[in-house]
């Protein structure tokens, strides 16, 4: 807005003119914040596992856990419960972030391979569950996860 | 089996076979009934009618005109109880059976104070009336604000807490809203002073259901406290206040019916519903389509079997109570599922939110009887409000600067004076509102609705 003052014989004389620019700017704030994996505070949900595999391009990632499992004696995924023990609590799910690692099934150990796709197995996106049945599919298998103990919410 | 109901019409009472079920609920159960319409109708007639069929010690006051010796009777002193005596008259209260009050609405208000003793107690200045068993009212409609010419001049809105004292709101028809055969016989000229006279059919069928009535009351038939507390919450959500005290009112009154029609009817159930909406008295109209909604509710969970739970869960507003309700009832994970699912689909975003962000946690840990479906259901929501990372943006003039978002002043407030978890728990939550978009109606009420589901889930733990 511009104010002009026209000085007239007898009086000043204010007129305010609209300049067309804008009256207002916009504002931006980010916000970042989380209860999971918070471990200070009066919550405290931990992250516990952190989980992620990365397949050669172009490789189906059923097919290849699938011959990894072969290889080291098993028979079905199921199978794996007995060797890598894994965690008997239920915990909440969620995405990694973009960029978070990724172990490299291409370069890694299968003992490594096998127990990560078992805890992926008993996961959904938002869910782990040692008591449903390990499912391998191509979502399965490509999440990249982090777990956290929810019991801490109700503090 | 079912009884077509034809009582009124022999005692020379048309315009009311539509509500006639509920009209007979109202003088099985004894309750206080009102009627309300437009002059004309016969709302006076029909009951001073009812009285002379029944055979009854019957007084009609108009409440306009009342004083309160015309009530009681003249005040002497008692000397031999050193009190004070009434000299009664034929009008006095004393020994009536039914009284009418006509034109409640137009009533000075010191007098609706001593009408409202007489109405919920049958008690007037403190004394007992042991043998009065009908207390019924008659009003013209009122509105807020007597702009309309259809508007009664001086029908004032009704005290609502007097209103609450009765149980059935009859509606008297008008004519343009009566059958052909009706208006004729309506029109009829004989009739005027003849004293009702049915041969004692009414009187002795309301006391054959009245005592089948007293036989029942306290353990009505399956559903139907279902269906009155189903209904209640259902209306209360859609915000048409209905009281606890009416819960048991709307429970007796379908009992009465039930009788009255010789088995539990659809749609006397829906027209003890209609009836029972105080609101019309101080001049609140609600929407039929609004009762139609809570009745259908209300029906499905009276009906329902073994999922009725579900329909109480829907029916009811607090989230906390629909967790409670879960929690008690559902014994099967799909159903807690299916229950999740509907209420995320119908609930505003705000209320899916707030709720799924309290149970997801608990969900997840295997606390709550729901199936990975409904769990998933909740992850999908609860995860963006458990964890946010996101960019708000508001507008700021000029001439100002170190504004904040309106939605973050909003919610601080209601985020600023709790502590410890409860603060934490809260103030994630409405950063995750503001991330989402989300605009919160009432923050510090989404906030105490969550506090009270994490609490519940607390105790859950405890047990």
């Amino acid at each position: 807005m511009l104010r002009a003052t026209l000085l007239g014989e007898h009086q000043r004389l204010e007129r305010w003119a609209n300049t067309g620019g804008p009256a207002s700017r916009t504002r931006k704030m980010r916000i970042a914040s989380s209860l999971l994996g918070q471990e200070d505070g009066h919550i405290r949900c931990p992250r516990v596992i952190r989980l992620g595999l990365q397949f050669p391009e172009g490789v189906d990632p059923v097919a290849y856990a699938t011959t990894v499992l072969t290889d080291q004696g098993h028979s079905h995924p199921d199978d794996l419960r007995d060797r890598f023990a894994p965690p008997e609590r239920p915990y909440v799910c969620r995405a990694a972030p973009l960029g978070a690692p990724r172990l490299e099934v291409a370069n890694a150990k299968a003992e490594e391979v096998l127990r990560q796709a078992l805890l992926l197995g008993l996961c959904t996106a938002h869910r782990y569950d040692p008591l449903r049945a390990v499912l391998w599919t191509q979502a399965s298998l490509t999440r990249a996860l982090e777990l956290f103990d929810a019991e801490g919410f109700y503090a | 089996m079912s009884r077509s109901l034809k009582y009124l019409a022999p005692l020379g009472v048309y315009g009311f076979d539509n509500v006639e079920p509920v009209m007979l609920a109202a003088l099985v159960t004894e309750d206080p009934m009102l009627l309300i319409g437009q002059s004309g109708t016969g709302k006076t007639y029909l009951l001073n009618t009812i009285s002379e069929a029944l055979g009854l010690k019957h007084r009609h006051y108009n409440a306009s005109l009342i004083s309160f010796d015309d009530l009681v009777g003249f005040p002497y002193p008692d000397e031999a109880n050193g009190g004070v005596r009434f000299l009664e008259t034929p009008a006095t209260v004393w020994g009536a059976e039914s009284v009418l009050i006509d034109e409640i609405s137009r009533c000075k208000p010191e007098h609706q104070n001593r009408l409202f003793s007489l109405v919920h107690e049958r008690r007037i200045q403190g004394i007992a009336l042991p043998t009065l068993r009908y207390r019924w009212a008659a009003m013209n409609p009122c509105s807020g604000d007597q702009s309309s010419l259809d508007d009664f001049a001086g029908s004032e809105p009704l005290d609502p807490a007097l209103a609450d004292r009765f149980a059935l709101f009859i509606e008297a028809a008008d004519w343009q809203e009566l059958s052909d055969e009706t208006r004729s016989s309506i029109a009829q000229p004989g009739g005027e002073g003849r004293i009702a006279d049915d041969g004692g059919v009414l009187k002795a069928q309301i006391q054959v259901w009245r005592e089948d009535f007293l036989r029942q009351v306290d353990r009505p038939p399956a559903g139907m406290v279902e269906y009155a507390v189903a209904a209640t919450s259902a209306l209360n959500t859609a915000g048409v206040r209905i009281s606890p005290r009416r819960a048991r009112l709307i429970s007796r009154s379908l009992l009465a019916a039930t009788i009255a029609a010789g088995g539990t009817r659809e749609g006397v159930f829906g027209m003890v519903l209609q009836a029972s909406i105080p609101q019309p008295c101080w001049g609140v109209k609600v929407g039929t389509e609004v009762v139609a909604a809570a009745h259908r509710v209300a029906w499905e969970c009276a009906s329902a079997s073994g999922s009725s739970w579900i329909h109480r869960f829907h029916a009811e507003s607090a989230l906390a109570r629909k967790l409670a309700i879960l929690l008690a009832d559902c014994r099967d994970p799909d159903e807690g599922t299916q229950a999740v699912a509907q209420l995320i689909a119908g609930e505003s975003r705000e209320r899916a939110a707030a709720f799924a962000f309290a149970l997801y946690p608990a969900a997840a840990l295997g606390k709550l009887p729901i199936g990975p479906e409904g769990i998933n259901d909740l992850g999908r929501i609860a995860t963006k409000f458990l964890s946010t990372d996101g960019e708000i943006s508001w507008q700021e003039r000029l001439s100002q600067a170190g504004t904040q978002h309106p939605e973050f002043s909003r919610c601080a407030a209601a985020v600023e004076k709790l502590k410890g978890a409860r603060r934490e728990r809260a103030r994630q939550f409405f950063n995750g509102c503001l991330v989402e978009g989300l605009v919160v109606s009432a923050p510090a009420e989404l906030e105490a609705a969550i506090e009270s589901c994490v609490q519940r889930i607390r105790r859950l733990g405890a047990r």
